[in-house]
């Protein structure tokens, strides 16, 4: 592993979380290969073999549509969202690497206090584009079994 | 009695001092949904009362001695399988000194014990051992008077039909068949139709509404083709698609029946301030259905008294089990499942489609973000009440979405069991 190599997956962490963060989320979308799986997983089915993803979008298509769904269909009160992500780790894989990262994601609600969201460990499969890295594969296994209400945005 | 009556006439003070403000249940007071009395009061007489509560599936607990934690309202429970292949259901709470024993999600064991103290249970929830109860040495131990037999773990009875267990807390509860009636039976057996079944996951999370706001959300076919915005354009889900809303004798249950529409304009969506008759899927394999019922029905949302709500939206099954944590808020427990004999491709069909619902749906964010919102407003003036007028004041059968009939039946029987 060289260190341009660990740079340009940090730069993507920093990209994904500034870009959802500040729910820029049609630019967010370019982070993904064409054919990428992204899931949002309970660490209980995660555990147990189940497949059952909470969000899973297939490809940049199903990303379109989660994030056509927040931007303009789904009624929800606003928000903002903070991802902080550590302790990445790369492994090649072929061409690719494997990622693995801690995230914290809090949630702010207006008018209310700020709360932890969510807890968990990304295991991601990240592919080059160019000079760039970008997304081939993206799971978000989160600690906690109960979600606080609803989960508007991807973790 | 008769569905619609009420031995209430609306001005004598019922239970905790509260009066309903009507004579029938077209209005509905904001205290029931805020009043942490009530919810106790409830946790005794509903999901403590002769009653079936869900509590897990058959396929959770394949072989003797599995075992899986549960709720039955506030109560936690450990739901196991017996030696004899029988199914238990005992309070996760030891006889001791009250600790909830049972520390794990899930497992396979021979006996319950409790760390604490080491007190030891059959599956059957019958205390089997007490160590030191003859005491060390001759120092301690229990008196000579103790019996293991008077401190067995507080047990449920129990029923299991095509592979669904309830318990109920009550001595002699009617027979599930008895309590369900035929037309709800049919519309069970229609997904539990014996076939094994499968789970392929769960989500679970905490809503700060009042768990009956939970229940009436999917009694209620109005909002659904008003605020989701995903079913009624792409016309998954449409007030003028062919539905029912059908209920049991008494209106404790109730089924919402409805069959898939098409995404275009007509005078009914005119109405419907959200309809985007442009919204389409860019990933369409999302939706993509598969018939796998002898009906023509692509919804059944199913509500049964007084703990569980049975999903099928296309091909997505799932129960919606609500263990009810204070006035304010229900921990919603989805348990997704398909058949044994689904082949990888229906798997994969029933995976995507889980993007509608849930924590994170599509559809059900929509509800979840509604729910908390409700409850704030309910909290801010509890002596105030509802309005439950849509489809008229009855609680009848309608072939038809634009009706509150299945909440205002539900609070019929709620009056009924409550005493107000």
């Amino acid at each position: 592993m060289t260190l341009d190599e660990w740079w340009r997956a940090y730069q993507l962490y920093t990209d994904y979380t500034e870009l959802l963060d500040t729910q820029r989320l049609d630019d967010w979308i370019h982070l993904f290969e064409d054919d990428c799986l992204v899931r949002v997983m309970s660490a209980e089915n995660d555990k147990a073999g189940l497949p059952l993803a909470l969000m899973r979008c297939e490809g940049v298509p199903g990303l379109r549509d989660r994030v056509h769904a927040i931007k303009e269909v789904s009624v929800y009160a606003p928000r903002t969202m903070r991802h902080v992500v550590s302790g990445l780790r790369l492994t090649r894989q072929g061409g690719d690497f494997l990622a693995t990262a801690s995230f914290v994601v809090t949630q702010s609600l207006e008018g209310a206090q700020t709360t932890v969201f969510a807890s968990g460990v990304y295991r991601d499969r990240l592919t080059p584009a160019g000079d760039r890295l970008r997304f081939a594969e993206k799971v978000a296994v989160y600690d906690g079994d109960l979600v606080v209400n609803s989960m508007v945005y991807p973790l | 009695m008769r569905l619609g009556e009420s031995t209430t006439n609306g001005h004598h003070a019922g239970p905790l001092g509260h009066t309903w403000p009507s004579a029938d249940t077209s209005r509905i007071p904001h205290w029931v949904y805020t009043d942490e009395r009530v919810f106790e009061l409830e946790q005794k007489k509903i999901f403590g009362g002769p009653f079936w509560n869900y509590v897990a599936l058959s396929t959770e607990l394949p072989e003797r001695g599995d075992f899986v934690r549960s709720w039955v309202g506030n109560q936690p429970v450990v739901v196991a399988r017996t030696k004899s292949g029988g199914v238990s259901v005992v309070a996760n709470r030891c006889s001791h000194r009250g600790m909830s024993f049972c520390m794990e999600e899930r497992g396979n064991t021979k006996t319950f014990v409790c760390p604490y103290h080491q007190w030891s249970f059959d599956l059957e929830g019958r205390l089997t051992g007490v160590s030191f109860k003859r005491g060390v040495r001759g120092n301690g131990g229990m008196p000579e008077d103790f019996k293991l037999s008077d401190h067995n773990l507080t047990t449920y009875r129990t029923t299991e039909r095509n592979g669904v267990i309830f318990a109920s807390a009550a001595e002699n509860p009617p027979t599930f068949e008895e309590s369900f009636g035929p037309d709800m039976l049919h519309y069970f057996d229609r997904v539990f139709d014996g076939r094994e079944l499968r789970v392929i996951g769960y989500q679970r999370h905490r809503i700060p509404a009042n768990w009956k706001l939970v229940f009436e959300n999917i009694k209620d076919p109005y909002h659904a083709s008003l605020l989701h915005v995903f079913l009624v354009s792409l016309g998954l889900f449409r007030a003028d698609q062919p539905s029912r809303v059908v209920m049991d004798a008494t209106g404790q249950h109730a089924a919402l029946v409805s069959r898939r529409g098409q995404q275009a304009p007509n005078d009914v969506t005119a109405q419907i301030k959200t309809f985007d008759e442009r919204l389409v899927l860019n990933d369409s394999t999302m939706l993509q259905p598969a018939k796998e019922f002898p009906d023509e029905n692509t919804v059944v949302m199913h509500t049964l008294w007084p703990n569980v709500m049975v999903q099928q939206q296309t091909n997505t099954l799932a129960m919606r089990h609500m263990a009810p944590r204070s006035a304010g808020v229900t921990d919603l427990l989805w348990t997704y499942f398909g058949y044994a004999d689904d082949d990888e491709e229906m798997t994969l069909r029933r995976l995507r489609q889980a993007n509608l619902q849930g924590p994170a749906g599509l559809i059900g964010v929509d509800d979840w973000e509604v729910l908390a919102y409700h409850q704030q407003g309910l909290a801010s003036a509890p002596e105030e009440t509802g309005v439950v007028e849509m489809g008229g004041r009855g609680v009848g059968n309608e072939e038809h979405m634009v009706t509150e009939a299945a909440v205002r039946a539900f609070y019929v029987h709620y009056r009924e069991v409550m005493g107000w």
